[in-house]
């Protein structure tokens, strides 16, 4: 119960990434995701930070990944898809939802911020 | 234009990121390389700023059991070293110690020394392979970067915090530091050089641990 109970609200990142799945569907592989992030919250990332919170996500059943074709645009490697699942899904609406329960009412909150 | 990334970083990154990751995330960053205008400047500080993140993304996923196996290897071979140094420094006290003594073509101090040295590799070496026959044992999927920087953190510090805590009763001369010194991290290095080769190093130790 208490170990549950620790992991059920998202870091502020894990919302942003679990999002940028939604958004690009069967297209969210490594750069995809950055490109989303980057264009969207206007935030710089790295790639060892994108995945080690996709690993951290993938441990805790939010993600499923698959693998892709390699291609010679990628060196011959292939692209690691990932895919948000119901329970994924389902924290981040209750993340999602804990956010805007603290911010409603303030004067910064203006229900544009996080896509929420 | 046949652009390609800087090989250190590759490598770098190849490293930190471990044998699960190691594709996409290369295979990323070239995609992202080839259209960048400064690739190679964006190339290094990719690598700069992802490997923090890989060795945390590894920590975290180091589990105690693993953690608590590993300490005790390490003590128990560090312990090794130090019961064999003290049998070596009794010389001639102890019947091996008498034959040795008595067939080498060396004087005692030197036949002492070269024994000192041939048991401190020995250990380090049983040190390195010990911990890594373990982790082939310990199958935990994304298990290989941090049983490295798990060996990096110990190999390193130990030896260090031994020679500094502990000097060695031959260690008065440079060329015996110099000696021991080149057989430890000779040892280290070797333990190094096979976890990164990990195919060709599991299957030698599948051929010795079938």
């Amino acid at each position: 119960m208490e170990s549950g109970s620790k992991s059920k609200f998202l870091g502020e990142f894990e919302i942003v990434v679990l999002a940028a799945l939604m958004r690009l569907e069967d297209d969210a592989y490594g750069v995809s995701v950055i490109k989303e992030i980057e264009e969207r919250v206007k935030r710089s990332v790295s790639t060892g930070a994108l995945y080690a919170t996709l690993n951290r996500l993938e441990k805790k059943n939010y993600v499923t990944t698959r693998m892709g074709q390699a291609t010679a645009a990628r060196g011959g490697r292939a692209k690691r898809y990932f895919k948000i699942t119901p329970e994924g899904q389902s924290q981040l609406e209750k993340s999602a939802d804990a956010l805007r329960q603290m911010l409603d009412g303030l004067s910064i909150w203006q229900g544009e911020a996080f896509g929420l | 234009m046949n652009l390609k990334p800087p090989k250190l970083a590759e490598r770098l990154l190849a490293f930190f990121a471990g044998t699960d990751l190691k594709s996409e995330v290369l295979g990323d960053l070239h995609e992202r390389f080839i259209e960048n205008e400064c690739p190679n400047i964006w190339y290094w500080s990719q690598t700069i700023r992802s490997i923090p993140e890989f060795c945390l993304m590894h920590a975290r996923n180091i589990s105690f059991e693993s953690l608590a196996r590993k300490g005790l290897l390490t003590t128990l071979a560090l312990a090794l070293v130090w019961l064999w140094e003290l049998y070596i420094a009794q010389k001639a006290s102890w019947p091996i110690a008498k034959h040795l003594l008595a067939y080498s073509p060396l004087s005692a101090a030197e036949t002492c020394k070269a024994a000192y040295l041939a048991i401190y590799g020995i250990a380090t070496a049983s040190l390195v392979s010990s911990l890594s026959i373990w982790n082939r044992f310990s199958n935990q999927g994304n298990h290989l970067p941090p049983n490295r920087l798990l060996l990096l953190g110990v190999l390193v510090s130990t030896p260090i915090a031994y020679h500094l805590l502990h000097p060695t009763p031959y260690g008065d001369t440079l060329g015996f530091r110099l000696s021991q010194g080149a057989i430890v991290w000779g040892c280290i290095l070797a333990g190094f050089a096979m976890r990164m080769n990990y195919s060709r190093f599991n299957r030698l130790s599948k051929a010795v641990y079938p």
